[in-house]
């Protein structure tokens, strides 16, 4: 037990000492002059067309919510996918009862392609 | 060979996190994260107490808090989008037009 | 629930949750009718909507009402149960729907905001609520606590043009995640204490088995604190008046009152029941060790004790500064939720009496002052501070005098129901022996009255101070307003009717559950 930690703890300290150790070096042998070129995004002089944070139009955000539900969907049917065979004595029971759980979300994803949630224009 | 109190502890850690998080954070999508750390140290937790009671409840409580989740972020960002085309601002102490 | 196998008749379903049952089905079909009126004339539109909800929340209300329930357990797969006690609140939660729904029907047409899921959204809170109060599956009053408390955060959101209603929500929202993932914490200890959620078994286990470590107090605390959380109390009260002031008036008078009874009731199942040693039908203790768990009123009531003081204190005291009349019922609110704390701490039969009974009479009169208040308001926000009551009584008599009554009754004064509730509070926790809390607590009646009768002041005794043009006043609101009026007076005068059920129905809680 007390091997195994110390083999991690020297580990720990190599690689903290190896990793601190470049760090210095580089700042004590790289040269460090900034200019306002070396600044820029590509620090090449290739000008930059736009600001890097795009904003996205609110359509994706409706889309991701239903993409949600929907991905909830799967985790709550796949235990019963799991064990359906192992509950064989009432499978008809289980099977209606999924049946009704997808059909109350379906009536869900219905209404809201009508209310527009994923009309692009 | 990690005990069941090993892992209360760590929920528990994980948990604090979020409510210390929650109370101290002013970013109102990290507020929302925080919220969402705090369920997910409990399923920790729930999925730690399901294995060593060899009781598959507790898993099933796990998806069921998914599920719980999922509505919370749905419903919630909805609320933060609308009323960010109000202030155009995600920090907490901009909703302040409430007071006493 | 280590049984997955759980089966039951569509009967049995039927017979015990059949209320949840009628809400559902109704609400999937108006989410239909809602896109498929869309086209029609707006203002009928919502009307349709509005009726038509209120008609499903009228088939459940008689669902519950029309057959005798048992006093005591029918569960279905150890989840739902129905017994008096349940079907008593969520017959007010379903009441409350019904003022709700019908009230919203001139709310949005004086607002001009013609979205009928806004009634969907209010048909799967009622839902929500209901499956709270009947289920005892930790985990179920969980799932259900979340149907209800999302449905309401997007009805108090539902002012779109309204930063206020959106900050609001948001604020609810945060700090209802906050609250519920406490209750989750504490759900996943109780059942890593005891392999199971549900609340019978749960009062049996921890009344056998040795529980001495202090896990059992820091579950019990977290459930509580969830709990707090949506009854408002002090420390937890800190989103209350920001939302009740953005939301809609009628989706505040809704959650001060039904998302209150919901909560209220699962607290006292929770504490009667799983948090308390199992008393057999001879009203003795039924296991041999029950000293661990009545040990745990010694931690709770305190707690209790300091909050319900607080949670007068604070509500009274910030309500008498505030010049908003609608924020200044947000506050009172909180102070109501302390008056019904003082029922859970006494704990007694009384005491439980007293909350079941003050549910139904706040739940009356708040949704008459709200309805007044949004009548007064035209639209939402236009006419709210106190300057803009001044001189009403002349203006609109009728309106004045409905929310003077409301107000007076709120206050407590004799020949309203607010005062035999009131009444029957203190009474309750006077004979547990909260002397001391209950004398401070009609202290803060005292300075209750005052903020209330200050705006019966305003309307009588003095002059307009600028012109206030009240809402269209439709018939179904006045008519709504008058029934409730009537109530007001009815349980104030004539209370033991009322007060029979209630009693009647706290007994489930006494027995064997």
């Amino acid at each position: 037990m007390m091997s195994g930690f110390g083999t991690i703890a020297m580990y720990l300290a190599m690689s903290v000492i190896g990793v601190g150790a470049m760090f210095l070096m580089s700042r004590a042998l790289g040269p460090f002059r900034p200019t306002p070129t070396k600044a820029t995004t590509y620090e090449c002089g290739v000008p930059l067309l736009a600001a890097g944070h795009n904003r996205y139009s609110i359509k994706y955000y409706l889309v991701a919510v239903l993409f949600l539900i929907f991905d909830i969907e799967t985790v709550l049917i796949y235990p019963l996918g799991v064990r359906y065979s192992s509950m064989a004595h009432n499978s008809w029971a289980l099977f209606f009862e999924i049946f009704i759980f997808v059909a109350i979300l379906l009536a869900g994803l219905v209404y809201a392609i009508k209310r527009g949630a994923i009309d692009w224009d | 060979m990690a005990t069941l109190t090993h892992y209360i502890i760590l929920s528990s850690i994980l948990f604090g996190i979020g409510a210390i998080g929650f109370l101290s954070r002013r970013n109102a999508l990290i507020l929302f994260m925080s919220a969402e750390l705090m369920l997910n140290s409990v399923n920790l937790m729930l999925v730690a107490f399901s294995y060593f009671r060899a009781d598959v409840a507790g898993q099933v409580m796990v998806i069921f808090v998914f599920a719980v989740a999922a509505a919370e972020v749905a419903v919630g960002l909805a609320i933060l989008i609308t009323l960010f085309r109000h202030v155009r601002e995600v920090d907490v102490t901009k909703f302040n037009i409430l007071k006493w | 629930m280590s049984d997955l196998g759980f089966s039951f008749s569509l009967s049995q379903l039927w017979q015990i949750a059949g209320g949840q049952l009628i809400l559902i089905f109704a609400s999937l079909i108006l989410i239909f009718v809602d896109l498929w009126l869309t086209t029609d004339e707006e203002s009928d539109h919502v009307a349709t909507m509005g009726w038509l909800t209120a008609l499903s929340f009228l088939v459940a209300l008689w669902y519950l009402v029309h057959r005798e329930w048992p006093l005591h357990e029918v569960v279905l797969a150890g989840v739902f149960s129905a017994e008096k006690f349940s079907v008593f609140v969520s017959a007010v939660v379903l009441l409350a729907g019904v003022f709700a729904s019908l009230l919203s029907i001139g709310y949005m047409r004086n607002n001009r905001m013609f979205r009928g899921e806004y009634f969907v959204l209010l048909l799967f809170a009622v839902y929500g609520t209901i499956a709270m109060l009947q289920a005892v599956d930790l985990l179920m009053i969980f799932i259900a606590l979340e149907v209800m408390s999302l449905s309401v955060y997007s009805l108090a959101a539902f002012l779109k043009d309204s930063r206020k209603s959106q900050e609001g929500a948001l604020k609810y929202f945060l700090l209802g995640c906050f609250g519920s993932a406490f209750f989750l914490f504490g759900l996943a200890l109780t059942y890593g204490l005891t392999g199971t959620v549900n609340i019978t078994k749960i009062a049996q286990i921890l009344s056998v088995g040795p529980f001495k470590h202090p896990v059992v107090l820091v579950a019990l605390a977290m459930l509580m604190a969830g709990l707090f959380f949506k009854m408002s109390l002090v420390p937890f009260h800190m989103w209350a008046p920001d939302v009740y002031e953005g939301s809609p008036s009628i989706i505040t008078a809704y959650m001060a009152t039904a998302v209150k009874a919901g909560a209220f009731g699962v607290f006292l199942k929770l504490m009667s029941v799983a948090f308390t040693p199992i008393l057999s039908l001879s009203g003795q203790p039924d296991f041999q060790s029950t000293i661990n768990l009545g040990m745990l009123a010694v931690y709770w009531k305190p707690v209790l004790w300091w909050l319900a003081l607080l949670t007068m204190f604070v509500g009274n005291l910030v309500a008498v500064s505030q010049q908003n009349v609608k924020r200044m019922l947000a506050y009172s609110s909180i102070a109501h939720a302390g008056y019904m704390s003082l029922g859970l701490l006494a704990a007694n039969s009384e005491g439980r009496m007293a909350v079941l009974f003050y549910l139904v009479v706040y739940t009356i009169m708040n949704f008459g002052a709200f309805g007044v208040l949004f009548l007064i308001d035209g639209k939402e926000g236009k006419a709210q501070t106190l300057e803009d009551y001044r001189g009403l009584g002349y203006r609109y008599p009728t309106l004045s005098f409905l929310m003077s009554l409301f107000l007076l009754s709120m206050a407590g004064l004799p020949p309203t129901a607010g005062f035999i509730g009131k009444f029957y509070l203190f009474a309750a926790a006077i004979k547990q022996g909260y002397f001391v809390l209950a004398a401070l607590g009609v202290m803060t009646c005292v300075i209750a009255s005052y903020y209330y009768l200050r705006v019966v002041w305003k309307f009588y005794m003095e002059e307009p101070a600028r012109e206030v043009v009240a809402g269209n006043i439709s018939f179904v609101t006045m008519g709504v307003l008058i029934c409730l009026a009537l109530g007001v007076m009815y349980f104030g005068i004539l209370p033991a009717g009322l007060v029979h059920i209630a009693n009647v129905a706290q007994q489930s809680l006494a027995m064997v559950f």
